[in-house]
């Protein structure tokens, strides 16, 4: 009698398991349907202020900002995001599992060779490299030969490292790819002499030395820039359509004074078309 | 640079970092509550020797057992798409939240593990045992429930018991593919507000919570289990 007992126990368990899974199946399926079309954006949550999680987790930053107000002249599409870290945004945009990669891309030769850039810059970026404050023997890339310089995987920095040393075979920058790393480890590192520098923008390394508080020893930018380029919506290489759209909602943006808004309000400056 | 811990900032984080628990945690009882069915598939696979399958069952538990977490989540993730959604016409790539991948890869590792751990309780139990049963006139099924399963049970807890601890120090991995867990809403705390260490050490208590209770449940039940034999410890 027991035993009879347990087996229809562990029925019902197995039956309420498998409705479960069935119920949450049908609930996928009933919201992809809807009027406009989906389009998923690929965005990070570690890069502040232009995609981090806020105070609640939800997404937040300069790149929703603008993508939300994109959408907003767009009707004929609904945006929807997802986030992941940064080196994962290009390879899911590979992979077909978005459509819009925003995550403050440079434009350079070999991403372009891969995806479709959009036409319209939205933020500029000049980079500069950065150093601890109290160093003052790095100048220029020539300065870092043999030294350690920290960048992560899949950026423009690293980028830009690797081909310094393709012309500089003999003594090679060394290029310490820390992906998914905080502000804090990128801080202490600079500082306690873990790496000898790293490439930044300027508003970056001012955000970094106000987080943290006055009066201690700090980071800053030293030499030339290393690049002036600006930021820009990636696509995949056969969506024009979409990046046309895009496209002409950041100019109507610009033109109408919304995103140089955006850029004061989220990131503190207007940074859509020059520092 | 400021004060690198803060007590202040360490009770904020509580609030933010809580609720991501449940992620963990359904993560979790996912991938053993289908972990271990799909265990016991692949063990009456592996009984039964039914040629073919049971050679590509070995094949499998092997590559979960022999490759990193890490490597797997990746795979599911990009791979999984690739391979179904052009053959089945569905568009789990784009559908798909990045949590139900995560699902996935737990439940494809978990029962690859779990079925290693029953198949090394049902091999302990001597064969003499079912030979018994069956010339006693027992069907196949009833030797097993009542014979093999019990005693399999008891040698199977303990290791089930480390791999649960060991599993939810593993879903702190998926992070990597967009799903905010309790390690992954801590390192987003980090980048919020620029101070990530406590946050951290939040996270290693809650870790460390975790795994007591497991280890102490498990413990209970083993004792429990032993029945009539000395307590341990």
């Amino acid at each position: 009698m027991k035993s009879r007992m347990r087996q229809y126990v562990f029925a019902g368990f197995l039956t309420i398991l498998g409705g479960v899974t069935l119920a949450g199946c049908g609930k996928k399926e009933a919201s992809a349907g809807g009027g406009a079309e989906k389009v998923v954006v690929g965005t990070g949550n570690s890069y502040e202020p232009y995609c981090y999680l806020d105070d609640k987790g939800n997404l937040a930053g300069y790149e929703y900002e603008v993508l939300k107000a994109v959408d907003e002249l767009l009707p004929q599409y609904e945006f929807e995001y997802k986030t992941s870290d940064f080196a994962n945004v290009l390879i899911s945009l590979d992979a077909g599992k978005i459509d819009i990669g925003a995550h403050q891309y440079e434009w350079n030769k070999e991403r372009d060779e891969k995806y479709l850039f959009g036409k319209e810059p939205y933020t500029t970026y000049v980079t500069y490299l950065t150093v601890a404050g109290n160093r003052d023997d790095v100048k220029s890339l020539d300065d870092l030969k043999g030294k350690k310089v920290k960048s992560s995987s899949g950026s423009n920095s690293a980028y830009i490292l690797e081909n310094y040393n393709k012309d500089h075979k003999d003594n090679p920058i060394r290029v310490d790819y820390v992906n998914n790393s905080t502000d804090e480890e990128t801080i202490t590192g600079l500082l306690n002499g873990v790496w000898d520098a790293t490439i930044m923008t300027a508003r970056d390394v001012d955000k970094l030395n106000k987080s943290y508080e006055k009066g201690s020893p700090s980071i800053k930018v030293t030499g030339d820039p290393v690049q002036t380029s600006s930021t820009y919506f990636v696509f995949a290489k056969d969506n024009t359509k979409l990046q046309e759209a895009v496209d002409g909602a950041l100019k109507q943006l610009k033109e109408n004074g919304t995103l140089a808004k955006i850029s004061v309000d989220v990131i503190g400056g207007d940074y859509t078309e020059s520092e | 640079m400021g004060k690198l811990f803060a007590w202040d900032r360490f009770y904020e984080n509580i609030p933010k970092i809580l609720p991501y628990l449940s992620v963990t945690f359904s993560i979790v009882v996912y991938a053993t509550v289908f972990g271990v069915l799909l265990g016991m598939v692949i063990v009456l696979v592996q009984i039964k020797k039914i040629p073919g399958l049971s050679q590509l069952v070995k094949v499998y538990v092997s590559f979960m057992r022999g490759t990193p977490m890490l490597v797997q989540l990746m795979l599911v993730y990009y791979g999984i798409p690739a391979l179904l959604d052009p053959v089945l016409g569905t568009k789990i790539n784009r559908e798909w939240g990045a949590v139900n991948f995560a699902y996935v890869t737990f439940i494809l590792n978990q029962g690859a593990f779990l079925s290693a751990i029953f198949y090394s309780a049902i091999t302990s139990i001597p064969y003499g045992q079912t030979e018994a049963g069956l010339s006693a006139g027992l069907t196949e099924f009833q030797t097993f429930y009542r014979i093999v399963l019990p005693q399999m049970v008891k040698t199977a807890l303990p290791p089930f018991g480390s791999d649960l601890v060991g599993l939810f120090q593993n879903s702190s991995l998926v992070f990597l593919i967009g799903v905010t867990d309790i390690m992954g809403r801590a390192k987003t705390i980090g980048t919020a507000t620029k101070h990530v260490l406590e946050a951290y050490v939040l996270v290693v208590i809650i870790y460390i919570v975790i795994s007591l209770s497991v280890r102490l449940v498990f413990f209970r039940l083993n004792n429990k289990m032993n029945y009539g034999k000395e307590e341990i410890g």
